[in-house]
């Protein structure tokens, strides 16, 4: 188990694939790299169509990269068959045998092995045991919950003890509730056994609270690599910023520059923001400056704004609010009983700079 | 307790007796039945049971030649069941997994079978490969004899592997390639994915296609007759007991014997392996399956399935140039002379005869399939298994036994007293010269394979799109005929195609029906055949899968599209 933890490092160097031929081709993932370290949880994070289910195909074997390559603990695995990798998927569709019960869709891989009988009812029982799986072992998988069915794929992932697990979207059949529950699981069972994970999902939220870092792509590429801290608070492109949580982007002048530090207008008053090293002063920018970053209150200040519209949520309040033609998002999200803001009127706002940031035009 | 569930089927009959349309449909369904399949079937079982018949039966069952004949027929059955549905898994896997050119050939010579007359199959295999075969004894000089139990497996295996075919591709093509990705992820390799994923759950499959074929290789009568030899099966006993020794009480007795494996056989399969099955095929492939690579696999496939395939396009094109030539094999001769006979001749009635009584029965057939499969899986009442069970007998009960009942039924008129409750609708005093007992066998045979697809694409609609016509306005007679009805118009239009071909092509339930004034093409092609004038029998196995053809063009324009025939075909057996 301990000597598991050292190994599982994967590395992908400019890695391209292409479907089809021709006028039809498709660059599903273009060029892209990365090296994720050994025990590391790492997301790939994206719209639909971006290449994240790709990248992980290309990583498990079932697809062929077109150039670039993948080396697994420094070795080149180009050359290795999906079925020799050390790799264990979970896929979406959860793919359980139908013809086989829990117990064998478990062992199916150990069986494969050949590993004696004995050892493998023990380490399935184990798995089973870990997974909350104890008493369905002789239940098929069409007797399932979505829920169980779900835990049985993982079982039966976990049990091979791979180097590198590869989860794409396995929760997105799952109602929200059951969602988080498996997603605390999930993350709570590759801490303890210290795998090197990739997981695939468009889902923010799974993203920022499972990974180590997360990968955010876009139309096969990567756009940043980070934290989930780090790509929120500092997205590296405007995409970033916009598919993670939601942002307000207000036009700039670039007044001064202090290391990582920028001095800007914003709306006529002069503000300093942490900004992207590519800030150059004189330039234009944006600022991005997050929902929940911006106060609303009825008191006169610099910036004044009308309320255009308010949706009350329970636990927080959203407004749209405009100041010089410009619609910004703002979240309340401890609002005062009764004190909410009328769609119509005017209030003054200002916003927190420490969770603002500056990025490139 | 009985009394609480007889009062809830009272009060589904009571709702759907208040549809009157809806009841209307249900009672022509019922009568129907009663008329065309049960009341037969009842009439074998009284003249099978009769005092006069258990004698019989310790005679047959003690005779060594008569239990010799019950063991070919099941030898029979289990050998062509397993050729066949070796055969229909080669062409299946070929079809789905193989990435190799000719598919398109191949699936069609799999096909070919389905509109094909009886005895082609069997007399272009005799003047190829008998006795003095053009390929056995004029190529190479063997006196082969092809008839007996040989030459039945090849033919029968040949002419029948179409349903093990389409019943596997369509589970192969639904097959989840996740799971193979799965088992290849938990380090499984090409072999053992096949092995350990692949096969298990296609056993089902292989499983229900083998029953199916041993159903269809007991009952078949054409090649027997023809190709048996010494090698005797139930059913051309059968025949011979009727049309020979006009022993109508061994016949009965014979066919009931024949019914028992055909029907338990039929039941298992139906009840109990399709059950097991764990793909449930939608019509839609499920995704692309990466195709096998391994160029001995794939290359040694390749050659088993196309040199079938030739085999199969071999046969036929002797039916085409048989009908062409003088005397085939001998003197190659180009000749008009047998569609002469068949067109002008003696055979002109023939063609007439079926042709009509077959379009007659191919819209009763195709209607009746899918108000039955509408009534079995949107209505419920208590009964509705039953009304899809006796439906579906028409193709579990082998056409000999059939076409026994029916000569039982319907040679005599039906009295009660002295007033005559049905004319005799069968035999030389028949009414309407006898077409309506041969119309009504057509029916009862093609009625299932539409009531499969229809059955089977009505469960893929969503009620709720009924129910909204419904709830706009429309009765279930409206909503059957503007919604439904265009919904499951692929099945609809498979049951037609079927119906047609399988009325024009059948000659067991019916061989015993046919009179002076309702000729059948096949039962003239049987005659000419025993005579051996294979020029003519050529000559009409062309006209007759040219009519059939031409029928499915004309159903193709006027029903429109062919989507999904084929697999709402393989699903319909
Ligand atoms: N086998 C294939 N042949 C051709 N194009 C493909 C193939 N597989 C994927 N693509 C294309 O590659 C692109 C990336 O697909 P991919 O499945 O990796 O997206 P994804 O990020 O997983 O999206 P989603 O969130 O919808 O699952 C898409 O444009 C897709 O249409
Ligand atoms: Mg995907």
């Amino acid at each position: 188990m301990s000597e598991q933890t050292e190994t599982g490092a994967l590395r992908l160097e400019n890695v391209t694939k292409i479907f089809g031929q021709g006028s039809s081709q498709v660059r599903a993932v273009d060029d892209v790299s990365l090296t994720i370290q050994s025990g590391e949880f790492v997301t790939l994070l994206g719209p639909s169509g971006c290449g994240k289910t790709t990248t992980l195909r290309l990583i498990a074997g079932f697809e062929f990269p077109t150039s670039g390559r993948l080396l697994l603990d420094e070795k080149d695995i180009a050359n290795v068959p999906p079925n020799l990798r050390p790799m264990a998927m979970v896929f979406q569709s959860y793919a359980l045998f139908p013809h086989l019960n829990v117990f064998e869709n478990v062992a199916y891989g150990l069986r494969l092995r050949k590993m004696p009988e004995a050892e493998i009812k023990e380490a399935v029982n184990i798995v089973l045991h870990m997974m909350n799986l104890v008493g369905l072992e002789r239940r098929n998988p069409n007797q399932l919950s979505g829920g169980q069915q779900q835990r049985v794929a993982l079982a039966r992932a976990m049990v091979m003890k791979p180097k590198l697990l590869l989860f794409d979207e396995p929760l997105s059949n799952l109602d929200a509730k059951l969602r988080t529950q498996m997603r605390m699981e999930i993350r709570r069972l590759q801490q303890r056994m210290g795998i090197t994970s990739v997981y695939v999902t468009h889902d923010q939220m799974e993203a920022m609270s499972l990974s180590d870092r997360v990968v955010v792509m876009n139309r096969g590429k990567i756009e940043q690599v980070g934290t989930p801290e780090e790509i929120y608070q500092r997205p590296a492109t405007m995409f970033v910023a916009d598919f993670i949580g939601r942002a307000n982007f207000v036009e700039t002048d670039v007044l001064a520059l202090d290391g990582r530090l920028a001095i800007v207008d914003v709306y006529g008053q002069k503000v300093q923001l942490a900004c992207s090293p590519e800030i150059r002063v004189g330039q234009k920018a944006y600022a991005m400056i997050r929902p929940e970053a911006i106060n609303l209150s009825s008191r006169t200040s610099n910036y004044m704004a009308e309320v255009k519209t308010a949706v009350y949520l329970g636990n927080s309040v959203e407004y749209e609010v405009e100041i010089e033609q410009n619609l910004l998002k703002v979240v309340d999200y401890d609002p005062t009983p009764g004190m909410m803001f009328r769609e119509g009127s005017f209030v003054s706002m200002t916003f927190d700079p420490e969770r603002s940031y500056l990025l490139p035009k | 307790m009985q009394s609480l569930s007889l009062n809830r089927s009272l009060r589904e009959y009571r709702r759907l007796a208040s549809d009157w349309t809806l009841l209307l449909g249900l009672v022509v369904v019922v009568v129907f039945l009663a008329v065309a399949i049960v009341w037969p079937l009842l009439k074998i079982l009284g003249v099978g049971f009769s005092a006069d018949a258990l004698a019989l039966y310790r005679k047959y069952f003690s005779s060594p030649v008569y239990l010799r004949i019950m063991w070919n027929t099941v030898e029979l059955g289990l050998v062509v069941g397993a050729v066949g549905t070796l055969l229909g898994f080669l062409f299946a896997y070929v079809q789905v997994r193989l990435d190799v050119p000719l598919k398109k050939f191949m699936n069609l010579m799999a096909l070919l079978p389905i509109i094909s007359p009886p005895f082609a199959v069997a007399t272009a295999a005799i003047v190829l490969f008998g006795r003095g075969g053009l390929i056995t004894y004029q190529l190479f000089g063997i006196r082969n004899n092809l008839y007996g139990f040989r030459g039945l497996v090849l033919v029968l295996s040949l002419s029948l592997f179409t349903v093990a075919y389409l019943n596997l591709k369509g589970m192969m093509e639904a097959l989840d390639p996740a799971l193979d990705e799965a088992a290849t992820n938990l380090g499984a390799n090409k072999w053992a994915v096949f092995r350990t994923v692949t096969l298990p759950m296609l056993i089902p499959g292989i499983a229900g296609s083998f029953l199916l074929l041993f159903v269809e290789a007991i009952a078949d009568l054409a090649n027997p007759l023809v190709l048996g030899g010494d090698f005797t099966v139930l059913a051309s006993r059968v025949y011979i007991a009727i049309s020979g020794e006009y022993d109508t009480l061994a016949g009965a007795v014979l066919s009931l014997i024949l019914l028992v494996p055909s029907l338990t056989v039929y039941l298992v399969q139906r009840y109990w392996v399709s059950r097991k099955s764990f793909i449930s095929v939608t019509g839609k492939p499920s995704g692309r399956h990466q195709s096998i690579r391994n160029p001995l696999v794939r290359w040694g496939l390749f050659a088993v399935v196309m040199l079938i395939s030739l085999l199969i396009l071999m046969l036929y094109g002797t039916v085409v140039v048989g009908a062409f030539t003088k005397l085939f094999g001998i003197n190659f001769d180009f000749t008009l002379a047998n569609f002469e006979f068949v067109i002008m001749g003696l055979g002109s009635q023939a063609m007439g005869d079926t042709s009509a009584m077959s379009a007659i029965s191919t819209p009763i057939a195709g209607l009746l399939g899918m108000v039955i499969a509408w009534l079995v899986v949107r209505k419920s009442f208590a009964g509705r298994a039953v009304l899809d069970f006796v439906a579906m007998l028409g193709i579990a009960v082998p056409g000999t036994v059939l076409g026994i009942g029916y000569l039982l039924a319907f040679n005599a008129p039906l009295k009660i007293g002295n007033n005559v409750l049905l004319p005799a609708l069968a035999g030389g005093t028949a009414l309407a010269g006898g077409w309506i007992a041969i119309i009504l066998a057509y029916v009862v045979r093609s009625v299932p394979a539409g009531l499969r697809a229809g059955v089977a694409s009505l469960q893929q609609i969503d009620p709720a799109i009924e129910e909204a016509s419904i709830s706009l306005g429309a009765d279930s007679s409206v909503t059957f005929r503007k919604i439904t009805l265009p919904l499951i118009r692929p099945a609809f239009f498979t049951g037609l195609v079927y119906s047609f071909a399988r009325a024009m092509t059948s000659l067991s339930a019916v061989i015993f029906l046919a009179t002076p004034e309702a000729k059948i093409m096949t039962a003239q092609i049987l005659n000419e055949v025993d005579a051996g004038r294979f020029g003519n029998a050529f000559a009409y196995c062309v006209i007759l899968i040219g009519l059939v053809l031409a029928v499915i063009g004309l159903l193709y324009v006027v029903v429109g599209t062919s989507n999904g025939v084929e697999r709402d075909l393989g699903r319909a057996r």
